[in-house]
């Protein structure tokens, strides 16, 4: 028993040393190598307004025009709710302004913050991209450019269904369920159909096209789908970047560009892949479960936000554009918003509406 | 005879086997393809429905599927969901206005593609089919290869006109049997009255119109003009039936008045005969005499 007693009091006296010396260690080190803290990321909870009571302040500039479930509204540039009223029927919004469809009068209303700006008639069903205003027919057979006073610029028919339309300020990419691509100028010219091939059905599921108008990224095929990146080289666009896809989801997943057309995004089997546009082959995957419901991008954060739906439990993920994960956020809810404004963004779950802001600390 | 009478048979089984099948068995057609109603030609046929769920007409792949609501490329139209074949012989349909079953590769005949979306306080629920020739790039005529309509009544003309150049005063071949010697346009005005049936038991119906598949018409026994609507190809923006050179909305000039050409009446006797069928195949004929005069 002696002997036991000894030896303990002797490792006890080893541990009270290292720690003595560590501490002492620690103090020097820091005193010849001072060095501040990184900061770290920070979600600041703002306002928390339920959406269910009808609300129409006078509507402030700078804000930004919402759809949420059976709801429409306005809120402001620092995220209060200026407005809440029932949602009209065709209801979309680019966030300046938003369109519906006035069945009295047969026409699509186009209204800002100062109210009525242009109505379009004999048309019923908006749609807004790239900050501009298109129709489409009853069928998704035809398409109608508006211009920005709702005038038309030109209307075309395609000879298989419309299954996707990107656009910038001059150009509208169209893509069709026949497999074929279409570029359109303002005024409605175009170099030529481009059809991907290289799947056993062709078909086109989603496309964008850079804010510049020199590259396109295409989502097309079955067996297998593919991704791919066109630039524009002469008249038309060729491809510089192709590759096969595993998932062989039959409806239009996410696809765009991000961070001023540096890099391309598209969705794949429960992951979005990030791509150096310089070099297609650099990769980042961020994964998620479940179904991709909406991204954000924070250019000033270089972060990825991701609302995502996984057997009705909603989750809001961050991510660098790395792949790191940043932060996740899981709720229950049946209808989601998520917008970003600068460094603030706008959660709409269901009834409520709350506003958050990133910072670092 | 009987060698005739066999083929004859096996050509027509031979068809109905080939032929897809309606969504519904208890499907009735509201409107045809190339219907024109306000300012919207149809470009397949419209169905009503009493059944919940809508079938693959055929056995195909599935090529796209849309639901309403989707967070990309929610495209907004009159279709609601709807899922898009492609099938063995090239042609790809199409059935809207369903709520599409969860994602399958293949589909085969008869399987169900989704329940019906019916308009609120509607017993029946209005859905759009489409066919698609992914060959030929056109519109197909669904009821060419959907069974054939049940339809005893036939096309009925409203009146035959015809229009003197220079002048905004269409007179009615009904009423009128002497005319100057000159150049005329011819028109007409003419629809398929047919009934739609709710699905309840001693019920009369309601009366509908339907558009019309061809029309000929004849001067002298020479062709004037002769149009089938088999199927659309679009061109410049506009949409053309096959084997024609104008665009549907030349001749088509609202919901049934159609424009059939230009004639010159001579002097003496001129035959007009305008025919023409439904998608049933029943068929109205007009012969009309014509005197053209001097004046």
């Amino acid at each position: 028993m002696g002997l036991l007693r000894e030896s303990t009091a002797r490792e006890n006296s080893a541990v009270f040393i290292t720690v003595i010396l560590s501490v002492v260690f620690v103090f020097l080190y820091s005193l010849a190598f001072p060095r501040t803290l990184g900061k770290e990321l920070f979600f600041v909870a703002g306002t928390a307004v339920p959406l269910s009571e009808d609300l129409n302040q006078p509507l402030k500039p700078g804000g930004s025009f919402f759809r949420l479930g059976e709801h429409q509204g306005y809120w402001s540039e620092d995220g209060t709710l200026l407005q809440s009223l029932p949602l009209k029927p065709q209801m979309v919004t680019d966030g300046q302004r938003f369109a519906w469809y006035d069945s009295v009068g047969e026409q699509i209303v186009v209204e800002g913050i100062k109210g009525v700006l242009f109505q379009v008639k004999g048309q019923k069903y908006p749609y807004w991209s790239g900050g501009r205003l298109f129709a489409l027919d009853e069928n998704r057979l035809a398409l109608t450019a508006l211009g920005a006073a709702g005038q038309t610029l030109w209307t075309k028919h395609f000879s298989s269904l419309i299954s996707a339309v990107d656009a910038n300020s001059e150009h509208t990419v169209v893509g069709t369920l026949d497999g074929k691509v279409q570029v359109f100028d303002l005024k409605g010219n175009s170099a030529g159909p481009f059809v991907p091939g290289g799947s056993r059905v062709p078909v086109i599921f989603n496309v964008a096209i850079s804010r510049d108008g020199q590259r396109l990224l295409v989502l097309a095929g079955i067996d297998p789908k593919r991704f791919l990146l066109l630039e524009k080289g002469g008249g038309d666009f060729r491809p510089v970047f192709h590759k096969s896809l595993t998932e062989n989801k039959p409806w239009p997943t996410w696809l765009g560009f991000l961070d001023e057309g540096q890099l391309s995004f598209h969705e794949v089997e429960e992951a979005v892949i990030i791509n150096q546009i310089s070099n297609g082959a650099q990769e980042s995957l961020l994964p998620f479960k479940g179904h991709l419901e909406d991204l954000h991008f924070l250019s000033s954060k270089k972060l990825i936000l991701l609302l995502t739906n996984d057997k009705d439990k909603q989750s809001l993920v961050v991510d660098s554009l790395e792949g790191r994960p940043v932060l996740k956020v899981t709720f229950l809810a049946r209808e989601v918003l998520l917008r970003t404004s600068g460094d603030t963004f706008l959660l709409g779950v269901d009834q409520s509406f709350l506003t958050m802001k990133l910072s670092y600390r | 005879m009987m060698r005739y009478a066999s083929t004859l048979v096996l050509f027509l089984l031979g068809f109905y086997l080939s032929a897809y099948d309606w969504p519904a068995a208890d499907v009735q057609v509201s409107r045809t393809f190339g219907q024109r109603v306000g300012s919207e030609v149809l470009l397949g046929v419209e169905i009503v429905t009493n059944a919940s769920s809508l079938i693959a007409p055929e056995k195909g792949d599935l090529v796209f599927l849309s639901r309403p609501g989707a967070t990309v490329q929610d495209l907004p139209s009159g279709l609601g969901g709807f899922v898009m074949l492609s099938h063995e012989d090239n042609l790809r349909t199409v059935v809207s206005r369903i709520l599409p079953e969860a994602e399958r590769k293949t589909f085969q005949r008869g399987e169900p593609l989704g329940r019906v979306t019916a308009d609120a306080g509607q017993q029946q629920s209005r859905h759009r089919l489409f066919v698609f020739d992914q060959q030929l790039g056109e519109l197909m005529n669904p009821l060419l290869v959907y069974p054939p309509l049940v339809d005893k009544k036939a096309p009925l003309f409203y009146d035959v006109e015809v229009l003197a150049e220079n002048s905004k005063d269409p007179q009615s071949l009904f009423g009128k049997s002497v005319l100057p010697v000159g150049y005329w346009e011819v028109m007409i005005d003419i629809s398929d009255p047919s009934t739609l049936f709710g699905g309840l038991p001693g019920e009369k119906g309601s009366e509908i119109q339907r558009g019309i598949y061809t029309i000929e018409t004849y001067l002298n026994g020479s062709e004037l003009f002769n149009m089938s609507l088999d199927s659309l190809h679009e061109k410049a923006g506009a949409w053309i039936v096959k084997g024609m050179t104008d665009p549907l909305d030349k001749f088509l000039l609202n919901d049934r008045r159609w424009l059939l050409g230009q004639v010159f009446f001579n002097e003496g006797n001129n035959i007009l005969e305008v025919v023409v069928r439904d998608f049933a195949g029943n068929e109205t004929g007009k012969t009309f005499r014509v005197r053209g005069i001097r004046s």
